[in-house]
C-alpha cells in the first residue's frame, strides 16, 4: 500500500515534467517548493512554472481523481453485486451520469434558471451524479427479487440501460446546435485534454467523499460477499450499506464523467489486478484499488498526450485497447478455472 | 433464548408454515425433521428474520426479533444456511476470520487470529486454512463455515454464556465419519451453554444426538418431543409417507428407524 502511494507520487511529479516543454522531477520540487514560500537550488523557466502550474498539474491531478474515483467504485460495485465483472460501466452507472450530462448541457444550459445560475459549474456533477444513480437503482431494482439480485439479470439490465441511454445521447446529439454539438463531442471522447483548476475543484469533492469513506465499509463489504443474508447474520445492516455505496459511487463517477466522459475499463480491471496481488479482502482492496486506479489512468492519459504528439488520443481510447484484452483473457482464465477469481 | 410462537409464514399465496411454535434453550441440542416441502427452511428463515411471519412472533431474550441490535444479535447468534456461493477467493482462514467481524473495528487482532484457528481446530479444518475457499469439496466448505459460527459465538462459548446456532442442513455433502464428528461437535456445543436447532435428513442421527425432535408436515409441527416420543412407527410412516420399522440402535440405545418394504 505504501509502495503504492510512492508510485503514484512518483508518477504525478514525472508525468507533469513529460510533454512538449520537459520539465525534470527536480524542476517540479522547485516550482511547487517556490509556490509555497521556499525557496529552492533548482531553477526553472518562467515558462515552465506557467506550463506546470495551468496545464499540467491540474490535468494531472484530475487523471488521478478520475482515475482513483473508476477504480473504488468499480470495487465497491463488485463487492456490492458479488460478482468480479461488474463495472460502473457495464451496469449503467457511466451512460446514466453521461446522460444527464449530455441534457444539462443541452436543455438547461439553453435556459435560465436562477438555480442553474446558483450552482453554475457545480449544475453538471450533480445532473450527472442524479443521472449514475438513477441507472444504478434502476439496475440494481431490475435484477433484484425477494432480496436476492440475479447476476445475469444485472448484466442484461445494464445492457439495457446502456443502450436506452446512449440512444437517448443520440437524440440530444441530434437536437443540439453547433456550438452544443462542439462541447457534447469533445466531452464525449472521453478525454482529460480540457482540465482546468475549475474542473479539479469540482470533482475533488465528490471523488474524496468516495475514496475516502467508500473504503470505510470494506469490512461490510467483505462479509457481502459471503452472501446478503450471511451478513445481516454478521450483523451487517446490509440494506442501508447498498444504499450508500449506490450513493457514493453515483457521486463518484457522475463527477468522474461530467468532466471526463466515460472513460471505460478502469472499474474493471484495476480491482482485479489488485485481488489477484493481494486477495479479494476489501480492506486492502478499496484503498489499493483507489491508488492504483490513480496510477493506470495517469498513466494512460501520459500515453495518451505523448505518443502522437503534438495531437492526443482520447483516453478512453486508450483504457479500452488496454482494458477489453485484459477482461477477455479474465474471461479465459475464469473458463479454464472453473469460475473462481 | 430464541423463542417461536404460531409462526405461520405465507409466500406468494402459499402457506408454507401454520401455527408452529418452538423454543431454542442454551443447552439444548433441536432438530427439525420433515419432507422435502414440509417447510423447515422456511421456519428457520424466520427465525432467523431472513422471513417475515404472516402472524406469530419471534422473539429473542424476551425481546421482538426486529427490536434486537443487529450486532448485538450477532454476537450471540449465528446462522449457517445452506449452499454458500463465494467467487472471490478468500483463504478459508479468512472466511473463519469474517466470523469475527462482530467484533473487529477495521482489522482483526491476535487474539482474534488464535480464536479462528482453534475453531478450525475444533472443525477439524486447520490443515485447509490456506487454501482458497472456492476450491475446496463440499464437505470441506461446510466445516469451514462451522469453524466460522464457532469464531463467531466464540466469546459466549468460553465465558459459559448462553448463545445460539441455527444450522440449515449442515451435514449436506458430509461423509460418514464427517457427518458424526460434526454432530458430536454440535453436541458438545449444546453441553456449553449453547441452543442448537439444526434441520437434518437423517433420521437416525437425529435420533442419536437430539434432544427434542420437531417433526413437521405440510408447514406444521406434526410431533414435538424427545426422540424416544416421536419415534413410533405410525408417526413418522405419517410424517414421511414411508413404511418403517423402528429398532432400537445397539449401543446407545436410541430408537433407530430403517425403511421397509412398501409390498409388506
Amino acid at each position: 500500500m505504501a509502495g503504492l502511494a510512492l508510485l503514484l507520487f512518483w508518477m504525478i511529479i514525472l508525468s507533469v515534467g513529460i510533454g512538449s516543454v520537459s520539465i525534470s522531477p527536480w524542476q517540479v520540487t522547485g516550482i511547487l517548493m517556490e509556490r509555497i514560500g521556499i525557496t529552492s537550488p533548482w531553477l526553472y523557466e518562467p515558462v515552465q512554472s506557467s506550463i506546470l502550474l495551468n496545464i499540467r498539474l491540474p490535468r494531472v491531478l484530475l487523471a488521478v481523481l478520475v482515475g482513483s474515483a473508476l477504480a473504488v467504485s468499480g470495487a465497491a460495485m463488485q463487492g456490492l453485486f458479488r460478482n468480479p465483472l461488474a463495472d460502473p460501466g457495464l451496469i449503467g452507472v457511466s451512460s446514466g451520469a453521461a446522460l444527464a450530462t449530455a441534457i444539462s448541457m443541452i436543455v438547461l444550459s439553453s435556459l435560465s434558471f436562477r438555480f442553474v445560475e446558483l450552482l453554475g459549474s457545480f449544475l453538471i456533477p450533480v445532473a450527472a451524479f442524479l443521472g449514475g444513480t438513477s441507472a444504478t437503482l434502476i439496475v440494481y431494482r431490475l435484477s433484484t427479487a425477494n432480496g436476492k439480485t440475479n447476476v445475469a439479470t444485472m448484466l442484461l439490465a445494464g445492457i439495457a440501460v446502456n443502450a436506452l441511454a446512449q440512444a437517448a445521447i443520440g437524440f440530444m446529439i441530434f437536437k443540439a446546435n453547433d456550438e452544443q454539438l462542439r462541447d457534447l463531442t469533445f466531452w464525449m471522447l472521453g478525454s482529460l485534454g480540457g482540465a482546468m483548476w475549475e474542473s479539479v475543484w469540482v470533482v475533488l469533492p465528490f471523488v474524496l467523499a468516495a475514496v475516502l469513506f467508500l473504503p470505510r465499509l470494506s469490512k461490510g463489504l467483505n462479509a457481502i460477499l459471503l452472501g446478503e443474508s450471511e451478513a445481516k447474520h454478521l450483523g451487517v445492516r446490509v440494506e442501508r450499506l447498498k444504499k450508500v455505496i449506490v450513493v457514493f459511487v453515483g457521486l463518484a463517477i457522475g463527477a468522474a464523467v461530467s468532466v471526463s466522459g466515460i472513460i471505460g475499463f478502469v472499474g474493471l480491471v484495476v480491482p482485479h489486478i489488485l485481488r489477484l496481488w493481494i486477495g479479494p479482502d476489501h480492506r486492502f482492496l478499496m484503498p489499493g484499488s483507489a491508488l492504483l486506479g490513480g496510477v493506470l489512468l495517469l498513466g494512460s492519459d501520459l500515453l495518451a498526450r505523448t505518443i502522437v504528439a503534438p495531437a492526443e488520443l482520447p483516453i478512453g481510447v486508450i483504457t479500452a485497447f488496454i482494458g477489453a484484452p485484459f477482461f477477455l483473457w479474465l474471461l479465459l482464465r475464469n473458463r479454464e478455472l472453473s469460475g473462481y477469481l | 433464548m430464541i423463542s417461536a410462537t404460531n409462526i405461520t409464514v405465507q409466500i406468494d399465496g402459499h402457506t408454507l408454515v401454520r401455527d408452529v411454535s418452538m423454543e431454542i434453550e442454551p443447552g439444548t441440542l433441536s432438530v427439525i425433521l420433515g419432507k422435502n416441502g414440509a417447510g423447515k427452511s422456511t421456519f428457520l428463515k424466520t427465525l432467523t428474520g431472513d422471513i417475515k411471519p404472516l402472524s406469530g412472533e419471534v422473539r429473542v431474550e424476551g425481546r421482538s426479533l426486529q427490536q434486537v441490535e443487529p450486532l448485538h444479535l450477532a454476537r450471540k447468534r449465528a446462522v449457517m444456511m445452506q449452499n454458500l456461493q463465494l467467487s472471490f477467493s478468500f483463504t478459508a482462514l479468512e472466511v473463519v476470520l469474517i466470523g469475527r467481524s462482530p467484533y473487529t473495528r477495521g482489522f482483526e487482532s491476535a487474539r482474534d487470529r488464535d480464536i479462528a484457528m482453534e475453531c478450525m481446530v475444533r472443525a477439524g479444518v486447520e490443515h485447509l486454512t490456506d487454501r482458497q475457499f472456492p476450491t475446496l469439496s463440499g464437505g470441506e466448505k461446510q466445516r469451514v463455515q462451522l469453524a466460522r459460527m464457532l469464531a463467531q459465538l466464540w466469546d459466549r462459548i468460553e465465558s459459559g454464556l448462553p448463545s445460539c446456532l441455527l444450522l440449515d442442513e449442515p451435514l449436506n455433502s458430509l461423509d460418514l465419519s464427517y457427518q458424526h464428528s460434526i454432530m458430536h461437535l454440535v453436541r458438545q456445543l449444546s453441553r456449553q451453554n449453547v441452543g442448537v436447532l439444526m434441520i437434518l435428513h437423517d433420521l437416525n442421527l437425529a435420533a442419536q444426538y437430539a434432544d427434542v425432535i420437531n417433526i413437521m408436515k405440510d408447514g406444521k409441527s406434526y410431533a414435538l418431543g424427545t426422540p424416544n416420543d416421536v419415534f413410533q412407527a405410525d408417526i413418522i410412516e405419517m410424517a414421511f409417507d414411508c413404511p418403517v420399522h423402528i429398532m432400537r440402535h445397539p449401543h446407545r440405545h436410541c430408537p433407530f428407524v430403517i425403511a421397509a418394504n412398501r409390498d409388506h
